[in-house]
């Protein structure tokens, strides 16, 4: 009876660890980069920037659209409501999954009814003055980062994987960070937790997700939050009307639709 | 003296904005259904009250909920802005401008998702100017001036592109200098956006966009289309305008001591036949955007012309004209890790061209002209930006001319962000190769909270006072601007 009952469950356990340790951070990351598997999206973002009692707030809409070989590529256009002196500004951003090829990137000024391609040199700066950098915006391939799994932890009442993402050789220079480390949850492949290090390996800033909803079968942070201890400033982001798979026209993710 | 009609004027303004912006109510219909979701364990933000303490204020509402279902959604907003421009060499203002503007847009859904694009829109920019030390320093400027900025309705296809209306519609990959934006006139009231910039005025045109299919190497294309119906041009400064030049001051001067009589401006006044065409095919491929660029239309910039009045004192008429001509040429822009080179080059191979004249003889010649923009703009370290662009002029038989065959130099701007990037503190002006003189400014915008920003500037201009940039030397400045928007 003992035998008959141990044996499978020694089985299972001995499966489920090989299992376990058989899945490198690379792997985890891979789901991680398959959660959302839409082929378009759009959103609204609100985003609110605390600096003691100062509020700065910012709100944009935000089309998207994979393309290119196994929808690995990605085509994202921001436009800006508020605040109201650069309402109407739009960013066009396309993005490829090879790391050796440049995003094409245009922006649209309206009180110069301009569109100008710019280039991702601002990459490091503050987004909108907010605690993200504009590379924080950015869907990172997965292989732009060596991934480490380091083990599991269990953040804000979800089991996570903790995975350590250090940019590779050629990317350094690119980034602001020496490393990320992110806290996986297990059960939907979502970020929990992200903290980011300087390049004197020291905490520069986390951020927290959560607002976790499965909208159109698709599992989507809708709320986060980057806190900047050093500065003592944090943003809360808070996203809606999102939708998926609306079958968004290509003309729309171009730069001749830019102006207004 | 304020005129009655323009207040009558800025009323009107005003009331049909409040007029359109509550028709934007009445039209909005009631908000649909929330979406089904599903939400999970272990949510940081579930039960929290971190983000309603957050976003709890009215301004800070998330995107209209209900815009699915709209109709019609016309939005409303300005900026009120005090704009004084202090000159140096009298120590005297010469703008205290105070502005109202007001911008609505209106969009007109058709169908609801995916798009959510609205597939007609309009556009209206109106402003009331106040600006005592302006009207008293130049005849161009009113002490107080209502006006309408841009009109225009925009039809919106997936492919197709319809823009009809009063608009600006600048073209051009370059920075400061674009040989082929040839569409908006001169702003003469306030010719000097800034230190490599000048300011333009929009123009009625029909603006018409097709998207090309695409395949292969191309990313994209299209193809557009410019009309305007009547070719609008640069005005001539009024006498005793800082913005008058050198060569202007000369006529009126020769004028007034009897030499020769200085008619109006002969600007295009006739619709459909004095107007300007151009057409552009833009295409994106392996990350170059490139345009080939056709014009044809009427100078901006006035030459002059003399001839003898057949009347009873054959007296010497000078006359400032626009002549036609037509420019082809090609942009380019390529985006590369961390900089962008820009660069645009232009054939106008029957440009008008004042030749060296006398007071007794005023002519032009037509002759090939080509002008080109190579720049590279890179941004260093986290927020160090640098723009240097170096631009030329190159005209046949030049030298007999106008004296010169080969004229250059430079535009840049570099500038840096501080103070939590609420401030931005710089340097930026055009600095001539060829004896033209230039301009320099070093400027700061500061932005301590949304929707305030203070920017401060000094303008200065050096050169001979015959040459380009060193004719408004004397209007070195100081300029204060500090702007609310809402």
């Amino acid at each position: 009876m003992f035998i008959r009952i141990c044996v499978p469950i020694f089985i299972f356990l001995s499966l489920s660890f090989n299992a376990w340790s058989a899945q490198t951070g690379r792997d985890i990351m891979l789901i991680v980069d398959a959660v959302d598997n839409s082929k378009d999206a759009m959103m609204s973002s609100t985003m609110v920037i605390e600096r003691g009692s100062q509020k700065l707030v910012r709100r944009m809409e935000q089309f998207t659209k994979k393309f290119g070989t196994d929808l690995k590529d990605e085509k994202t256009l921001i436009r800006f409501l508020e605040p109201a002196d650069v309402r109407g500004t739009s960013y066009l951003t396309w993005s490829y999954d090879d790391s050796t090829v440049d995003d094409d990137m245009w922006v649209y000024l309206p009180a110069e009814s301009l569109v100008r391609r710019i280039s991702g040199g601002g990459k490091k700066g503050a987004f909108m003055r907010s605690d993200l950098a504009n590379e924080d915006l950015e869907v990172r391939a997965v292989d732009d980062d060596t991934h480490t799994l380091l083990g599991e932890q269990n953040v804000h009442g979800a089991d996570c994987f903790i995975i350590e993402s250090v940019p590779k050789q050629e990317l350094k220079k690119e980034t602001n960070y020496s490393k990320r480390i992110l806290f996986i949850r297990k059960d939907i492949y979502l970020p929990s937790v992200i903290e980011y290090y300087d390049k004197r390996g020291k905490l520069l800033k986390k951020a927290t997700y959560g607002g976790f909803q499965e909208i159109d079968g698709i599992w989507s942070i809708t709320r986060f939050k980057f806190e900047t201890p050093r500065r003592k400033t944090q943003t809360l982001i808070q996203r809606s009307d999102i939708y998926y798979n609306q079958g968004l026209e290509s003309s729309l993710f171009q730069q001749s639709n830019l102006i207004r | 003296m304020v005129n009655f009609h323009r207040i009558v004027s800025a009323s009107l303004v005003l009331l049909i904005f409040l007029v359109v912006s509550k028709a934007g109510q009445v039209f909005a219909v009631d908000q649909p259904e929330q979406q089904q979701i599903t939400t999970i364990e272990g949510d940081p933000f579930a039960g929290e009250d971190l983000f309603p303490s957050a976003f709890d204020d009215q301004s800070f509402q998330l995107h209209d909920e209900n815009r699915a279902e709209k109709k019609v959604d016309i939005a409303l907003y300005g900026y009120l802005e005090t704009r004084n421009r202090f000159r140096l060499t009298d120590e005297r203002f010469i703008s205290t401008r105070q502005r109202l503007w007001l911008e609505s847009e209106g969009k007109a859904f058709f169908h609801e998702l995916p798009e959510n694009t609205a597939p007609l829109r309009s556009f209206i920019s109106a402003a009331v100017d106040y600006d005592p030390e302006g009207a008293r320093v130049s005849d161009d400027i009113d002490q107080v001036r209502p006006y309408f900025e841009e009109a225009f309705i925009t039809l919106d296809l997936p492919r197709f592109n319809l823009v009809l209306g009063r608009k600006m519609y600048r073209l051009g990959t370059g920075d400061g200098i674009n040989p082929l934006d040839l569409i908006n006139p001169l702003d003469h009231r306030d010719p000097i956006a800034n230190g490599r910039a000048d300011s333009r005025l929009p123009v009625l045109l029909g603006a018409a966009t097709v998207n090309l299919p695409v395949a292969g190497i191309f990313q994209e294309s299209s193809v557009d289309f410019i009309y305007v119906p009547r070719a609008e041009v640069n005005s001539l400064s009024a006498s005793g305008s800082p913005w008058e030049g050198f060569g202007l001051q000369s006529l009126r001067d020769g004028a007034a001591t009897g030499l020769f009589s200085l008619e109006g401006q002969d600007k295009p006044d006739e619709y459909w036949n004095e107007a300007e065409y151009l057409l552009r095919l833009s295409a994106t491929l392996s990350g170059w955007d490139l345009a080939l660029i056709g014009f044809s239309g009427y100078l901006d910039s006035p030459i002059f012309t003399s001839g003898i009045d057949a009347g009873v004192n054959e007296e010497l008429v000078v006359t400032p004209v626009h002549p036609s001509f037509s420019a082809f040429g090609i942009n380019f822009a390529k985006g590369f890790a961390r900089s962008t080179l820009r660069g645009e080059l232009a054939l106008k191979p029957d440009l008008p061209v004042m030749q060296n004249s006398s007071m007794q003889n005023f002519s032009f010649e037509r002759t090939a002209v080509v002008e080109g923009v190579l720049g590279l703009d890179r941004t260093l370290g986290t927020n160090f930006y640098i723009n240097v662009q170096y631009f030329f002029t190159y005209t046949e038989d030049g030298d007999e001319l106008i004296g010169r065959t080969y004229d250059d130099g430079m535009t840049y701007d570099l500038h840096d962000l501080f103070l939590d990037d609420a401030l931005e503190a710089g340097i930026r002006g055009i600095v001539s190769f060829s004896g033209q003189g230039g301009t320099i400014e070093p400027y700061f915008s500061y932005e301590p909270v949304d929707n305030w920003v203070l920017e401060f500037s000094a303008l200065f201009f050096y050169g001979d006072e015959e040459k380009r940039y060193g004719q408004f030397d004397d209007n070195d400045a100081l300029t204060l601007r500090i702007r609310y928007t809402f």
